[in-house]
């Protein structure tokens, strides 16, 4: 209940700018500047916040041009975000403030019959991040994918490594993320009329995964979290090292796996508490009926192995 | 009898959620493509609105020349904003500098107006001049700011814009999003028939 409010309270905190759903525009004033810690789309008519991947891939996907210019911006600020956030809390706001994953928490409740998903398919965050964030907003595009008039089909140009011309494109925010769909393309698109003339094949896909994913939020919990959020991915590396960790008491530990059925990403809290996975809701802390699992800042993983 | 409520409930939802979003993804698809035909047919006139005189501005523009949009009254011009930070703004700009150079003999003006996250002055200078060159665009390239945009009525989302103004200085067309060659060049053949 207490994730609950925060997760409800950051989202008002955060979204203050209801005139831009008047207007379908957007805020674009100095809180901008400002990284919001979860997956909130800078574009969403609401948001003062900008999106912390969004501005990553911008920075490197810009880092070309501007190492071209003779200046040396190579995004360190958001990258310095990102660790600082990892070092501290891990992802720990990723089950406290993350707006797309209030969404998935509610969209869960939905009596439905449930589904899970094997463990390796935690690997697909990794993946998006180390391709559709790093690899292609850096290197340029791999694949020069241009929608032609004439023929009205999709032409795919190889290309090594960088095409003509030296900008790319956010490709994560381009091809994947539903949270940037659901929070801004559908807003826009619904409210602006100037932008209809112009969607392409690319909202076409995007609106795809989005039903794809709502859907399958329904059924598995928290599932984008689990396979398909880079920042996840990002502050999950953290999740070991970070000042905010969990800890068991392995030795009474009788390995109910009480914790392990309440947490929403499949993890076996009794054997590693502090997995790259965990997104820190803390449900486990209330089922351990021992009451073993104990949470803070500086604490060790196995405290009686210190 | 409990459990058996429990599960038609939940078929229900199901059924619910799995309804709702398929005709939000018929309804995606069909908003997507309501009006493509306008970027991809090959017509040959585009029909032009009129929204009344354009703004005027004075801008400078990257060889350090002041560009005044009041004294190309008499030609047809395409103002566009764009910026160096805009893939799909870079990808049309070799595309309607092909239209330039095909038109600019009959009455045809381009200015592209670069709107710029860089605060820095010469820095900003400088990262718009390497992507002309680069995109090896010979129209007038000018730097501008946020205000121009809004003075066009534009939202400061929207890039590329571009707006057409006709030999009197009225605004006849508002587009936005990137164009192919076709489009731009039926367009300015609609403005420089008229």
């Amino acid at each position: 209940m207490k994730r609950r409010l925060t997760q409800i309270g950051a989202l008002l905190i955060t979204n203050p700018y209801w005139k831009g759903f008047a207007g379908a525009t957007i805020y674009k004033g100095p809180v901008k500047y400002v990284c919001h810690p979860g997956l909130q789309c800078y574009s969403c008519p609401s948001s003062v916040t900008s999106c912390p991947l969004g501005a990553l891939q911008n920075a490197l996907a810009s880092m070309r041009d501007t190492l071209s210019a003779g200046y040396f911006h190579i995004g360190l600020y958001t990258i310095g975000f990102f660790g600082v956030i990892g070092m501290v809390f891990g992802r720990l706001p990723c089950g406290w403030v993350c707006p797309f994953g209030l969404l998935q928490d509610w969209l869960y409740k939905i009596p439905t019959p449930k589904l899970r998903v094997p463990s390796f398919a935690s690997w697909g965050k990794y993946v998006m991040l180390v391709i559709l964030v790093i690899s292609m907003p850096v290197f340029g595009s791999f694949f020069n994918i241009s929608f032609t008039s004439d023929s009205g089909q999709l032409r795919p140009v190889p290309a090594v490594s960088v095409n003509a011309i030296g900008s790319t494109y956010p490709w994560y925010c381009k091809l994947v993320c539903p949270a940037g769909t659901f929070q801004a393309g559908i807003p826009k698109v619904l409210l602006d009329p100037d932008v209809r003339d112009s969607l392409t094949f690319w909202f076409r896909l995007k609106w795809t995964i989005l039903i794809v994913f709502l859907l399958w939020i329904v059924l598995t919990p928290r599932v984008f979290c689990r396979v398909a959020c880079p920042i996840g991915a990002i502050y999950g590396l953290f999740n070991r090292f970070s000042l905010y960790k969990l800890s068991v008491d392995k030795e009474a530990c009788v390995e109910c796996d009480q914790c392990v059925k309440a947490c929403p990403m499949d993890i076996t809290v009794y054997k590693t508490p502090n997995h790259h996975d965990c997104i820190r809701c803390l449900d486990c802390v209330p089922a351990c009926k021992l009451n073993l699992i104990k949470k803070g800042f500086l604490r060790n993983e196995n405290p009686k192995n210190l | 009898m409990k459990t058996r409520k429990t599960s038609s409930w939940q078929v229900f939802w199901l059924a619910a959620v799995i309804l709702v979003l398929l005709a939000a993804l018929v309804l995606g698809y069909l908003i997507t493509f309501q009006k493509s035909d306008s970027i991809l047919s090959l017509e040959n006139s585009i029909p032009l609105e009129n929204y009344g005189p354009a703004p005027d501005f004075s801008l400078t523009d990257i060889q350090g020349n002041d560009v005044i949009l009041s004294e190309l009254r008499g030609k047809v011009v395409l103002v566009d904003f764009w910026g160096t930070w805009c893939k799909s703004c870079c990808d049309e700009m070799p595309d309607m500098d092909r239209v330039y150079r095909k038109y600019k003999d009959e009455g045809f003006e381009l200015v592209a107006i670069a709107i710029e996250f860089t605060r820095d002055p010469e820095e900003r200078l400088q990262k718009v001049k390497r992507k002309v060159d680069e995109l090896g665009v010979t129209f007038t390239i000018v730097i501008g700011d946020d205000s121009v945009v809004q003075s066009f009525g534009g939202k400061l989302e929207n890039f590329p814009q571009t707006y057409l103004i006709d030999r009197d200085g009225h605004v006849r067309k508002k587009i936005v999003g990137a164009r192919k060659e076709e489009y731009w060049e039926s367009l300015v053949q609609s403005a420089l028939s008229e």
